[in-house]
């Protein structure tokens, strides 16, 4: 399947491949890591986070791991989650396709100015 | 406060789909375990809140993205098996189909005025009163609150523009709209100025009349209109999609006051209104709050006994009411506790027809559970639940039933259009709209839901019983289930079969027997013969000078080279409206009853009828005081026993309604509700051939001729008066008598104009109608029987496949294998025919009395009796073959690896 065809990405699945990128995760993590990341701006709830995670294992975008931590820091209870490797790519398409669109918008004069003055 | 969120958090999170809440439900709450201090500190109340929400948004969220998935397994299932697909879905909207369109028609038939507020309140008199009893009527005012009256159906001579055309309406009291509700779209209705007697001629038009021939005029109150050749002018034009008080059987277009000058309305002539013996009114009220019917019914029967007393009329001999009250709110006059009963019927009927298509998809249904076996069994086995896989069936099903619906509604809408537009042979104009609305489309939907689950669950339930090791173990079914046993299903497939049968042969039956009448006219000849109405009264003429200008038109027509004979006539040899009939008693004291046609000189010869004895009619049995009859042979056999009858006397008992069915619009004849009317003697003079004027060919009646006398021309039936030509063939002799019409006066309005070959092709319409609808629910019942049969021996080679392997790794050919499985198609086929031709002989036989009408075909028609099974045992059997060959392609190395 081509990555393009998913994009955009809906920014909640963006944000939990984009915290699954580095690391393996469990669900806590995730969103302890969306809200550090984004200063508290985006909190992916419980019920929308494992609505995500469900829609993301279905389109293959990310997968269970096995690989457990070590046992003093391991929670039995939890899973942990991982990207696939289509998973990967996708966010790769999704990543280059914002940064695209950011080179568009820093090139537009009347954006920046009005951020320059802003600032 | 966080420990009641926790709980109320756990609560919700058991409420999701099972397949969610087993993989991530504990995860979830554990996760809100471990956030919810920090939510507390962070957001406070607001943010626990915002938690639950976000629970309680996921849940119906899942529950949906679960049914997009069943839907889109369903989709994928579906399209893998297109013949059950496209067999089920035939099935089912034909069957949702014919059942709308029950309900569109009971709706239809059984809706209220259009326009006219608490229809319930409103109730009519039965049968028709006079003027003076009706005035009693109107001065009970504990009963009812308001009263009107009015005389339909009336036909007037109107033009508009210098073109005369022949409308509808009624002669109505003013309070007639007042009681009704309605309120003029433009203008005003009747009032006080039209209660005096002889008031100046006003009307108030129809929406429909004023948007198709006064061109939508806004300012057309006060301008006048030429109604039966007199001036009135319009003060009002009524609301739209109103036709007046009786929409269906008499639609009206133009109202008229009672109290109009008897010129302008030749029903009015003789002073109707204060003649008690003269009962046309139709007379309605609206209740007063709190009366019952059965007490309005009795005080209206306590006035009518009064009233008769009061003129010496002995009413002792009369048993029940006088009175009989109908309701008047709906668009078909109707007794109220007849109402349940056309519900049950429409109904019954309807959900019969689904009730069969259910269960023969249901069947197919079962069939195919049973190829579906394996893949269940894998399912439950890892860890599906029971519900979760008969909700996943069940979506399957109602894809299909949402799919037929989507094709029955417009196919319903189709056929209602088809029957609203009808045109029914009678004299007036009958009005039905029955094109489904928004009530159909719901029940055509809540239809579709009941047939959905209906044929999916059993087989659902069925299919996913956990006894799972047989299914799972390679052979599919290991028990081998004898099929020549007595199963629910083998008897439910006889059963079908039986009735499928039975429903072809009394189908093909019906539909064979109206054909076989179409078209056969005996003892007159309809070729080259012409007709044409025209009704001088309404145009304005005296009843001497219409007569006058009949008689000359009479004579140039006669004089024109392309037509060979002519005449005046007011019944014809064919109406479907049943010409009238007259009770009659014969010197030997015989009292009997004969059709009643009133004909003009040279009428026998112009219908090309002979005179088996005496004489037709002269000129001079056409004066007043003339009282010569012509009477059938028929006539002759039935009352005189074939003897020499021409010089007898008969009298003639009454001129009351006695027409053949007083329930066809055409039959009603105002003319002759005059009660107490002298008895007249007549001589017979001649005798003619009998003509079939009914339905039907072998059905005759006794009939006699009256000739035309002068009081005719003044006030003819709701037909006109009839000028019928024999043409020389080839020519149209309506086209070369037009222009001497115009030439006398071209304010004189024809209608009906056609020839007879037209005139039979209109009154058999309704007959084909029939036909083809019987024919319709033939193919029907058809279909069903081959689909259950095909879905029955699919089912078989499925249960059968293992044995069936063994049988060719044995040395069986396929050819056996074939025979075999056929074999129970075989038996169910036969023993269903024999059940179904007994049933179907018996059904024609009780059905003949009633349908004695049509009964032309008989029972032991060969074409009948031998065709219908043996098409249908062919169908069978294809049907049957079709999935029995696939017991042909069954591998027995497969088939005996399966162990």
């Amino acid at each position: 399947m081509n990555p393009e065809s998913l994009l955009p990405l809906k920014p909640h699945w963006f944000h939990v491949l984009l915290s699954l990128a580095d690391q393996e995760q469990h669900g806590y993590g995730i969103m302890q890591e969306v809200l550090e990341r984004t200063g508290g701006k985006v909190r992916l709830w419980p019920a929308t986070l494992y609505g995500t995670l469900k829609r993301l294992m279905e389109a293959d975008l990310i997968e269970e791991s096995l690989t457990r931590p070590a046992p003093q820091q391991d929670d039995a209870r939890r899973r942990y989650y991982r990207l696939t490797r289509f998973g990967r790519r996708v966010l790769a398409a999704e990543s280059a396709r914002l940064e695209d669109l950011v080179r568009v918008i820093r090139a537009k004069q009347g954006v920046r100015d009005r951020k320059a003055e802003s600032c | 406060m966080l420990t009641l969120t926790l709980r109320l958090y756990r609560t919700l999170a058991g409420a999701f789909p099972y397949e969610f809440k087993n993989a991530y439900g504990d995860e979830l709450v554990q996760v809100t375990e471990d956030a919810i201090e920090e939510i507390w500190r962070r957001y406070g109340a607001w943010g626990l809140l915002r938690l639950l929400l976000d629970i309680a948004l996921r849940i119906p969220a899942e529950y949906l993205a679960e049914l997009r998935q069943d839907a889109c397994f369903g989709l994928r299932m579906l399209a893998r098996s297109p013949g059950f697909t496209a067999v089920a879905l035939v099935s089912l909207s034909l069957g949702i189909c014919i059942a709308t369109c029950a309900y569109s028609e009971l709706h239809g038939l059984l809706r209220d005025l259009p326009g006219v507020p608490n229809p319930d309140e409103l109730v009519a008199v039965q049968t028709p009163s006079s003027y003076p009893a009706y005035q009693r009527y109107r001065s009970l005012h504990s009963v009812f609150s308001s009263t009107f009256a009015y005389v339909a159906p009336v036909p007037f001579g109107v033009s508009t523009d210098g073109r005369p055309q022949r409308i509808w309406g009624h002669l109505v009291t003013p309070s007639y709209f007042s009681t009704l509700g309605v309120r003029p779209f433009i203008g005003r209705f009747f009032g006080r100025a039209e209660e005096r007697p002889g008031c100046a001629p006003v009307a108030v038009v129809s929406y429909r009349y004023w948007r198709e021939h006064l061109g939508s005029d806004p300012a057309i109150v006060g301008k006048t209109l030429r109604i039966n050749g007199y001036p009135a002018a319009i003060v009002g034009v009524a609301p739209e999609k109103f036709q007046g008080a009786s929409p269906t059987l008499f639609p009206a277009d133009l109202w008229l006051p009672v109290n109009v000058d008897a010129r302008v309305a030749p029903e009015l002539a003789g002073g109707v209104l204060d003649r008690r013996d003269v009962a046309i009114f139709q007379v309605a009220g609206r209740f007063q709050p709190g009366v019952t019917e059965g007490a309005a019914e009795a005080e209206l029967d306590a006035v009518a006994r009064q009233f008769a007393q009061f003129y010496g009329e002995d009413t002792g001999d009369q048993k029940g009411r006088l009175v009989s009250l109908i309701s008047a709110g709906k668009v078909i006059p109707i007794r109220k506790q007849d109402m349940p009963f056309f519900r049950q019927f429409f109904l019954l009927m309807g959900g019969l027809v689904l009730l069969i298509a259910c269960a023969n998809v249901a069947n197919m249904m079962l069939a195919r559970a049973a190829d579906r076996r394996r893949e269940i069994a894998v399912r439950l086995a890892l860890g599906a639940g029971r519900a979760r896989l008969i909700r996943q069936l069940l979506t399957e099903c109602m894809l299909v039933a949402l799919a037929a619906a989507a094709l029955a509604f417009p196919l319903c809408m189709w056929c209602m259009r088809v029957l609203s537009h009808l045109r029914m042979p009678f004299p007036i104009p009958m009005e039905m709209d029955l094109s489904p609305d928004w009530h159909a489309f719901l029940f055509t939907l809540g239809l579709t839901v009941i047939a959905g689950v209906a044929y999916g669950l059993a087989p659902a339930l069925q299919a996913t019983r956990p006894n799972l090791l047989p299914a799972l173990k390679e052979g599919g079914n290991v028990q081998l289930r004898r099929f020549r046993r007595l199963s629910l299903r083998n008897i439910l497939v006889l059963g079908q079969m039986a009735a499928s049968l039975t429903l072809l042969l009394l189908t093909g039956y019906m539909s064979l027997g109206i054909q076989s009448t179409m078209g056969v006219q005996e003892g007159f000849d309809p070729r080259n013969l012409y007709l044409i109405s025209l009704d001088p009264v309404r145009d304005g003429y005296s009843g001497a000078r219409a007569a006058q200008f009949l008689k000359t038109l009479l004579e140039r027509v006669e004089r024109l080279p392309s037509v060979t004979a002519a005449c005046l006539t007011d019944t014809l040899p064919v109406a479907l409206d049943g010409n009238g009939g007259v009770n009659f008693s014969t010197a030997r004291q015989q009292l009997g009853w004969a059709r009643k046609h009133v004909v003009g000189y040279g009428y026998f010869r112009t219908a090309g009828m002979q005179i088996l004895a005496g004489r037709g009619f002269r000129r001079d049995d056409e004066e007043a005081g003339a009282h010569s009859i012509v009477v059938s042979a028929e006539f002759v056999r039935v009352y005189f026993g074939g003897q020499d009858v021409v010089g007898q006397q008969i009298e003639s008992r009454n001129g009351g309604p006695s027409g053949a069915s007083g329930a066809w619009p055409g039959t009603f004849d105002n003319r002759a509700r005059t009660a107490g009317q002298t008895r007249q003697v007549y001589e017979v003079v001649g005798v003619v051939n009998d003509v079939t004027e009914d339905l039907v060919t072998s059905k005759k009646h006794p009939a006699i001729y009256f000739p035309l006398h002068p009081a005719d021309y003044a006030q003819p039936s709701l037909r006109g008066i009839t000028l019928l030509l024999r043409a020389r063939p080839g020519v149209d002799a309506i086209a070369a008598v037009r222009p001497e019409i115009a030439a006398m006066d071209p304010n004189v309005t024809p209608f009906n104009a056609g020839s007879m070959a037209e005139h039979i092709a209109q009154f058999m319409s309704a007959l084909k109608g029939a036909s083809r609808t019987y024919g319709f629910i033939g193919l029907f019942a058809l279909i069903l029987a081959a689909v259950g049969l095909a879905g029955v021996t699919a089912y078989s080679v499925a249960q059968r496949g293992h044995e069936i392997g063994i049988r060719l790794a044995l040395g069986a050919q396929y050819r056996d294998v074939l025979r075999l499985v056929m074999k129970e198609g075989v038996v169910l086929v036969t023993a269903g025919s024999a059940i179904g031709l007994a049933l179907a002989w018996f059904s024609i036989r009780a059905l003949g009395d009633v349908f004695a009408w049509a009964a032309t075909v008989k029972g032991d028609d060969p074409l009948l009796l031998g065709g219908a099974p043996v098409l249908l045992a062919a169908l069978a059997l294809l049907a049957c073959y079709i999935p029995a060959r696939r017991s042909t392609r069954i591998d027995p190395l497969v088939a005996l690896r399966q162990e």
